[in-house]
């Protein structure tokens, strides 16, 4: 346990195990999404009430879980890394970044055209659309501290700290958002509640959600290959794997 | 006691300079004083723009008037040698947050009844608005610290401090400013106090760790 | 199947737009962040092989070493 946990420390190991799991990763991802796609557009039947608009779903859901999962493994990442010292937890934390925000931005924007056609407006000050709108602040915020500094360790640690600061408040954000959206909104809650879901609908959802998580996966991995090579670019494996 | 003499230090020398605790101050009647303008000078409705205006701007007045706080012993280098002699950085933190509560928000609390009167706040509402900047303001300064501590190092760092910032600062505007409005409509807000004050000593227990922690990595 | 022809399929029961848009964004979403991860993979790799030029043998068995960022 404790060698596979020191090994993992270890940028190197790291890099050339994800390297010879990337090919696989990125292979799953394909294939997910090509099945996920299917179902989604072709074998699933339209909702009874909103139509074909429930087709975004497919990707708004994933996209938005996605999201919050991203904010999660950045936030233990950090903790990890102040804790423990682990360097490479900082990379695979300041890693997770981009993506998420991507993602975020991604689960607004379907979130936004999917609200059109079934609540008539794009935007609604509803408790989820809000949140996520905070988490993006966030994410921002994230890049945006650990690009203003320029010495790499210190930049990584006041990172880490703002993630775990921010995953302490998410909770009350979406709590006081929540509260906040039932005194304003009382008569529209009833049309931007979710009626429980069919099982049919159930599979190319979850296809879905494995297709994006294999991108997160293989997407991760990625970024994290390339912030080993970017702190790493003095060491002497780094310099013989750029000549080969 | 450590933290009082901390607390001395701070407000001898943060209130040295009466210029920057002042122009915070300001900077919150100004604000304030523009929304007739860009709105409409009708009683009506400025009292129903009333609570979140003022609330609004006695966060940005906070954020504004961090900088004053920190950057100054930061760039003198006494910040470095405070946490070498006092031991515990998130003490420090805790009596750098009291001192800019003292010297920024407590001003602003006291301010505040004659905005509201400008914006024709009934008078129950006035009350309301008083108590939540109480419990909220010094939840402002406590959050704003993390955000300011963690940039120290940064030129012009204020607009990254808001971007920081402002995101975390939605409950506490949450709540300030809907039981102001609870208390125009006549509703009870005991409610609203009730999580202002939770939000209040969450931060009072964790923000000074999270700052004090954001300090030791700025001047390392 | 849930449709009958594929001039339905593209219709999406009168939302073509709104479905159709949200699969687009996806798909740029993806495309941008791989994009993005293969352009700072060759950006690293450049800026890496100049910090450190090739060693050059001068002579049989004496290597100089040239200054480089890595180390100052």
């Amino acid at each position: 346990m404790w060698l596979w946990f020191s090994r993992l420390g270890s940028p190197k190991w790291f890099y050339e195990l994800a390297g010879r799991w990337l090919p696989w990763t990125w292979a799953l991802t394909v294939l997910l999404f090509v099945a996920g796609s299917a179902l989604a557009l072709l074998f699933s039947p339209p909702d009874y009430q909103q139509g074909e608009t429930v087709r975004i779903m497919y990707l708004h859901v994933p996209a938005a879980f996605l999201s919050m999962a991203c904010y999660l493994t950045m936030a233990i990442a950090s903790v990890i890394a102040l804790v423990w010292r682990m360097k490479m937890a900082f990379a695979v934390a300041r890693s997770c970044a981009p993506i998420g925000a991507a993602m975020t931005a991604l689960a607004l924007f379907t979130g936004a055209v999917w609200g059109k056609p079934i609540w008539g407006t794009w935007w609604e000050w509803d408790a989820r659309l809000t949140s996520e709108l905070v988490l993006l602040f966030l994410y921002l915020g994230y890049i945006a501290l650990h690009e203003s500094i320029s010495e790499q360790s210190q930049a990584d640690r006041a990172a880490a700290v703002l993630a775990i600061v921010g995953v302490v408040n998410l909770p009350i954000i979406h709590f006081s958002v929540d509260w906040w959206n039932t005194l304003h909104q009382g008569a529209s809650i009833s049309r931007l509640q979710k009626p429980a879901i069919d099982a049919s609908m159930l599979w190319p959802l979850f296809t879905m959600l494995a297709a994006f998580f294999a991108f997160f996966a293989a997407s991760l991995m990625s970024r994290v290959r390339n912030e080993i090579l970017k702190r790493e670019a003095a060491s002497r494996w780094v310099k013989a794997l750029v000549k080969a | 006691m450590r933290l009082a003499a901390l607390l001395r230090r701070e407000i001898a020398i943060a209130g040295r300079n009466k210029a920057a605790i002042l122009i915070p101050l300001v900077f919150f009647v100004l604000v304030t004083s523009l929304f007739p303008f860009a709105v409409s000078p009708d009683a009506d409705q400025l009292a129903l723009l009333a609570p979140g205006v003022i609330w609004v701007a006695a966060l940005l007045a906070t954020l504004l008037s961090l900088e004053h706080f920190y950057q100054g012993d930061y760039l003198d280098g006494s910040l470095e040698q405070l946490l070498l002699t006092t031991g515990s950085p998130a003490l420090l933190a805790l009596a750098k947050s009291i001192g800019h509560w003292l010297l920024t928000g407590l001003p602003l609390v006291l301010v505040a009844p004659m905005l509201g009167l400008l914006l024709h706040l009934p008078l129950d509402a006035q009350v309301a608005m008083v108590l939540t900047l109480l419990l909220g303001t010094p939840a402002l300064c406590l959050i704003g610290a993390i955000g300011m501590c963690l940039t120290l190092g940064i030129n012009r760092n204020g607009i990254l401090v808001s971007l920081l910032i402002l995101p975390l600062y939605i409950p506490v505007l949450i709540f300030g400013s809907s039981g102001v409005q609870a208390a125009s409509l006549g509703l009870p807000y005991d409610g609203q106090l009730a999580l202002l004050a939770a939000i209040f000593i969450l931060a009072l227990v964790l923000a000074p760790v999270a700052a004090g922690h954001a300090l030791k990595i700025s001047t390392s | 199947m849930s449709f009958t022809s594929f001039a339905d399929f593209l219709a999406m029961g009168g939302y073509a737009p709104y479905v159709w848009t949200c699969y687009g964004a996806t798909l740029l979403t993806l495309a941008v962040i791989v994009a993005g991860l293969r352009r700072q993979k060759k950006k690293l790799m450049e800026t890496i092989r100049l910090q450190h030029p090739e060693r050059q043998a001068v002579a049989p068995g004496r290597i100089v070493v040239k200054q480089t960022a890595e180390d100052s």
